[in-house]
């Protein structure tokens, strides 16, 4: 009986894979008088010795050095593995972009913008560097602050501290403000035949924003064209590699007696902030004005406002009213919501469609590169139960991962980390494409949202605004959210996202850092992706008696009309989940003068707004807030309103988050030249707000304070 | 604690150590693509610190050649799925899987040329097995709990791709001769 070619003990017993004794030595004895089998064993051992030695020279490449680190670290240890190699890829390429200029002998000119554009980049660089550091020593903290004792009122409070007398102590008021009986400078005409679309060359130096510009010395607009607009003739019409920010004029006082109703929605974005930052830290030069958009400066900021308690509202709203701090006759009203607090964990089910900008434009490291380090933080927090999907967009749109369970992040991963960037943008095809995915595979009560990150530059398929926001309407009406990620500079099209925002049931936020993604998708990643209430709106009735005028600081582009609040089909903003909303009114005292030139009474109607002899409000109230709300997925809105007194606090005796949003708001209408701005300098910004910089977990207030030291040097230049 | 910490990290570092290259280079043979098999690996690991030493002692080598394969497999399918379900979507270039496997030697001998030339024909359940066998040294009780195939499986396979290695290595490409 010989042994068959077939049998597979010829191998085994080749290989030493008879592992039983048994087998083996009854397996040897059938060989041993068999030649053609031992013949076929040496074969065997001949061709594996073969295989042994060629396969064993076959490379091994190994992880990435950065990839083994994180191993090393551990999950959830330090920084995630993928920014150490993209970082180092950011230096490369500035160091090759630099060199390139330098030898390039046509373009002297732009070798030394080049140069001063490298020094930024360092600058950015060096940021970008202790912003890794900080995020990683504060990688395994808790994020979420204790409320602090000092936390002001109950849900839904009023003002009604012990009745001191109104006493302004000195300190209150900065040194060198305008008297306010002064006539303000007229605000620059909004009518000089240039376009409403404020463009700013790439190449402009200072705060060169083409257009009327208010010189402070003779208080007159006066067209100053500075270099760029002698460099750069394509200021007008818009044009490729310019960043667009749409014209904003500070809201005005308004009488009571004439308009005693201001109705808005809310804006929990903060792009306009990150943005600023970029200008004044990454880039070394103040912001042109239209950048700035005070709510969103005043909102980008975490205070200690208590979270609502248990109870129908999914928010708590608080009023505090103290001392104006630039201008001391005023008083200034502060109106702060928070939303309901959740925990990452206890976050539903979520289906999560990310729609990413592919286009050229998103080639340099803060763009694409920026966007896809963020996207891995985000997954990196989801997991069973959540989904992502990955929609893309350049020439055409298309699906780079269909919705994937979350645990599978190496899918994720690699999908991420294998785009890569070319082509011009089709938005509209891209959008309709994510918001179909997302509708597929919508969640019934849980997060459904597409996260959209682009530098906002549309210009293929359906690139005009209107045709945009007008789909991007549309599409929100099926409960899917959105939230934009704005990126990059130099063509960022900040107006065009935040309306993209607005219109689509979401949130906008400007990435100019990895630490700023990491506010936003991990620290506050609950807020950006939990939506607690939708079409929110604040309405403020006015009380003659008490209160002359009033003015709303920021929220230019949030203005309601006063029929819109009780109007649910009109839209408004939204809440996340643990989100603080701050809005702030500056108010003329009833007796006192109020700023800005008059309006002749009409000679046909009685004198306006007398107040009631017998109001059903409270008499003595500066306002009556009315808030209305609609549930996420529902359609009909809730009330919310109560009657607002005038603690009369001075400014010092405010709670130091009060003061902190003054101090941001003054900054930003320093920054913005408002009209407004009263008396505050730099300077005085820079007291008030380091005298309430109280717990800085993050380090967000610490960084404020040189953002305003930044401009102060800037602005002295 | 931090005692016990350091151990957690030795292990690890010592299971980088010998298994990193190896995994990667198998995972790349099953996707195609060099960057994807990192991350599949690098996810292999990150799941390992997540993982009980005392229950992986003695089958760690095993443990991670499993998941690892689970990974690029299930992102084969995937993959796959989606070049077959995306009719009006656009494709993205740099599907997983297509393109040269990005392994290929600089210079090797004739012999070994052809050798591997050969080895490259067989079924790739085959080479698979094969390439566990004589590149990772594994027994067939390993390769068992790797690809789930059982032991005897594992036999059959191993032995029918020797075969035909041997016998198209012998007389050129003729695929076998049967013996009389």
């Amino acid at each position: 009986m010989s042994i068959g070619k077939d049998d597979p003990r010829l191998t085994a017993y080749a290989l030493g894979e008879m592992d039983d004794p048994a087998d083996r030595a009854a397996f040897e004895k059938e060989i041993e008088g068999d030649p053609s089998a031992r013949a076929e064993v040496e074969a065997i051992r001949a061709v594996a010795a073969a295989l042994k030695g060629e396969l064993a020279a076959e490379p091994a490449p190994g992880l990435t050095d950065a990839q083994r680190a994180s191993v090393e670290r551990g999950p959830h240890r330090g920084i995630p593995w993928w920014i150490v190699p993209l970082a180092a890829g950011a230096l490369v390429a500035v160091t090759l972009a630099y060199n390139a200029a330098r030898r390039d002998p046509e373009a002297m000119e732009v070798a030394h913008k080049e140069r001063d554009e490298q020094a930024a980049r360092e600058r950015t660089w060096e940021y970008e560097r202790r912003t890794l550091e900080n995020t990683q020593n504060r990688r395994h903290e808790v994020l979420h602050e204790e409320p602090r004792p000092d936390a002001y009122g109950k849900d839904f409070d009023v003002e009604v501290d012990a009745v001191a007398p109104v006493v302004e102590l000195a300190g209150d008021v900065p040194a060198g403000r305008r008297d306010p009986s002064d006539p303000e400078p007229p605000p620059p005409p909004s009518d000089t035949g240039s376009p409403p679309l404020v463009v700013e060359s790439r190449l402009r130096v200072e705060r060169g924003v083409p257009g009327p510009v208010l010189d402070p010395a003779a208080g007159v607009p006066v067209q100053l064209p500075g270099r760029a607009a002698l460099l750069d003739d394509t200021a007008s019409p818009p044009s490729p590699g310019a960043e667009a920010y749409d014209r904003t004029v500070d809201n005005p006082f308004r009488l009571v007696a004439e308009a005693d109703t201001s109705t808005f929605s809310i804006d929990v974005d903060t792009a306009s902030y990150a943005n600023v930052r970029r200008f004044l830290l990454a880039e070394g030069r103040l912001p042109p004005p239209d950048a700035v958009r005070i709510e969103e400066m005043v909102n980008y900021f975490d205070y200690a406002y208590e979270p609502p308690s248990p109870g129908p509202h999914p928010f708590a709203a608080r009023v505090e009213v103290a001392t104006c701090p630039w201008n001391a006759r005023h008083r200034l009203a502060r109106i702060a919501l928070k939303g309901r607090v959740f925990e990452m964990k206890q976050r539903p089910p979520t289906n999560l469609v990310f729609l990413l900008d592919v286009s050229g434009s998103m080639r340099p490291a803060n763009k694409l590169p920026l966007v896809r380090q963020a996207m891995h933080l985000l997954v990196d927090q989801l997991d069973e139960g959540d989904s992502v999907g990955i929609v893309v967009y350049a020439g055409a749109a298309g699906l780079v991962l269909p919705p994937t369970p979350a645990d599978r992040k190496a899918e994720i991963r690699a999908a991420l980390d294998r785009l890569e960037a070319g082509g011009s943008t089709n938005g509209g095809q891209g959008i309709q494409l994510a918001y179909d995915l997302a509708a597929k595979h919508f969640i019934k009560g849980g997060v459904n949202r597409v996260i959209l990150a682009t530098d906002g530059d549309f210009n293929v398929g359906i690139s005009d605004r209107g045709s945009l926001t007008r789909m991007i309407e549309e599409k929100a009406k099926s409960g899917v959210f959105l939230s934009v990620l704005g990126v990059g500079t130099g063509n960022l099209k900040d107006a065009m996202m935040e309306e993209l925002s607005n219109k689509g049931n979401g949130n906008y936020a400007y990435l100019d850092s990895l630490k700023e993604a990491e506010k936003v998708l991990v620290r506050q990643a609950a807020g950006t992706l939990v939506t607690i209430a939708k079409d929110v709106k604040i309405q403020v009735f006015f009380n003659p008696r008490t209160v002359a005028a009033y003015r709303l600081v920021g929220y230019e582009n949030r203005l309601l009309a006063k029929e819109d609040f009780n109007d649910d089909t009109k839209d408004a903003g939204e809440i996340g989940a643990g989100h603080s909303v701050t809005a702030l009114y500056e108010l003329v005292p009833a007796g006192a003068d109020v700023p800005g030139p008059r309006v002749d009474p009409n000679p046909f109607v009685a004198a306006p707004a007398k107040p009631a002899e017998t109001p059903v409000a409270d008499p003595e109230a500066l306002f009556r807030l009315r808030l209305r709300y609609k549930a996420p997925e529902g359609d009909t809105s809730t009330l919310m309103e109560s009657d607002v007194r005038d603690g009369r606090r001075a400014f010092h005796e405010a709670t130091a988050d009060f003061q902190w949003a003054a101090a941001v708001a003054s900054f930003g209408m320093a920054l913005r030249d408002s009209p407004h701005r009263g008396g505050m300098s730099f300077p005085a910004i820079l007291e008030i707000a380091k005298g309430a910089v109280g717990r800085d977990d993050d380090g967000t207030r610490a960084e404020f304070l040189a953002m305003v030291e930044a401009a102060q040097r800037l602005s002295a230049r | 604690m931090k005692g016990h910490d350091q151990d957690g990290r030795d292990w690890i570092a010592e299971a980088l150590r010998l298994h990193e290259g190896p995994l990667v280079r198998y995972a790349a043979r099953i996707t195609g693509d060099l960057e994807l098999a990192r991350d599949i690996v690098q996810d292999c690991f990150l799941r390992l610190c997540r993982q009980r030493r005392e229950e992986l002692d003695g089958h760690l080598k095993e443990w991670l050649f499993k998941v690892c394969r689970n990974r690029a497999f299930d992102f084969l399918r995937k993959a796959r799925r989606m070049d077959a379900g995306t009719n009006d979507l656009v494709d993205l270039d740099r599907t997983p899987g297509a393109g040269p496997a990005p392994l290929e030697r600089a210079e090797a001998s004739e012999d070994a040329r052809r050798l591997l030339a050969v080895l490259a024909d067989l079924p790739e359940r085959q080479q698979e097995i094969l390439r566990l066998k004589f590149q990772e040294g594994m027994s067939y009780r390993q390769i068992s709990a790797v690809t789930g195939a059982s032991i005897g499986n594992v036999g059959v396979i191993l032995h029918g791709a020797i075969r035909t290695l041997r016998a198209r290595l012998g007389d050129g490409t003729v695929p076998t001769r049967r013996q009389a």
